[in-house]
């Protein structure tokens, strides 16, 4: 698996598993869209140059939920996310890899390394179908 | 917002203590400044400037209390112990500076803040 020229050395970290299952996700476009799946570190790479490479890597993850009652707390609570969606996809492997990173008010949820070519886009839909899905009917 | 390289004019440099929120980066987190004072953070909204986050300064007191969820989210910024939150804009840019105002939270709207009655569940000594 390739991964973005950006990322820090071991990056993604070794304790990751293949991506996979149904995930959520708050993103700000109706249909998804590509720059609803890029990282903090994609978008600001500056405000991490004296971050260690493992706060690099973190930055470099996707936040995703396995637990759609996490997502809506989050909403509720975060007025930056309140106005986002939550879409729902279904990973796999050729999305790249997972880690379950659970905080004590966030027990689902998962960073999601992405790596070149993936269209994580496509899997992923604000009515809950994907976007592969609905072009197969 | 990347709190420990950041350095807020009447702040100082702070220093991340605990984080309540995550999403692709902290989004409702506890910092502390040189002098030990203290302030929860939460990212409220963003706009055509920027990203805006609001600073409320919190006692360890308030600050168990928000914790343990005797106050909830909504609260802690709209009745800040010291009358004012601090709002400060992140621009987009990379060149540009910190915008930051002092501001009485009456005059935020109420979709900046946590919905009432959301609050942490933390085991607090």
């Amino acid at each position: 698996m390739n991964w973005p020229g950006f990322y820090p050395p071991k990056c993604p970290p070794a304790e990751v598993e293949p991506a996979s299952g149904t995930v959520y996700r708050l993103v700000l476009h109706d249909p998804v869209q590509a720059d609803d799946f890029k990282s903090r570190f994609e978008e600001k790479p500056k405000q991490f140059k004296n971050r260690s490479d493992r706060g690099k890597c973190k930055s470099c993850g996707l936040s995703v939920h396995t637990n759609l009652q996490d997502s809506e707390q989050l909403k509720n609570r975060i007025g930056r996310l309140r106005h986002a969606q939550i879409v729902k996809g279904e990973l796999n492997a050729a999305l790249g890899v997972m880690k379950h990173t659970p905080s004590r008010q966030e027990q689902s949820h998962v960073s999601w390394w992405v790596p070149i070519g993936a269209e994580p886009w496509t899997v992923f839909n604000v009515n809950g179908n994907s976007s592969e899905e609905e072009n197969d009917h | 917002m990347i709190i420990d390289i950041l350095e807020i004019p009447g702040l100082g440099k702070l220093k991340h203590v605990e984080t309540y929120a995550y999403y692709d980066e902290p989004v409702l987190y506890c910092c502390k400044n040189a002098a030990g004072h203290l302030y929860l953070v939460v990212a409220a909204a963003a706009n055509e400037q920027g990203e805006i986050w609001l600073f409320a300064g919190v006692s360890d007191t308030r600050l168990a209390r928000i914790r343990s969820g005797a106050i909830d989210l909504h609260d802690a910024f709209a009745d800040p112990e010291d009358g004012s939150l601090l709002q400060v804009t992140v621009p987009y840019g990379d060149n540009t500076e910190l915008q930051i105002i002092s501001v009485n939270p009456n005059q935020i709207p109420q979709n900046m803040l946590p919905m009432p009655d959301e609050r942490l569940n933390l085991q607090t000594d």
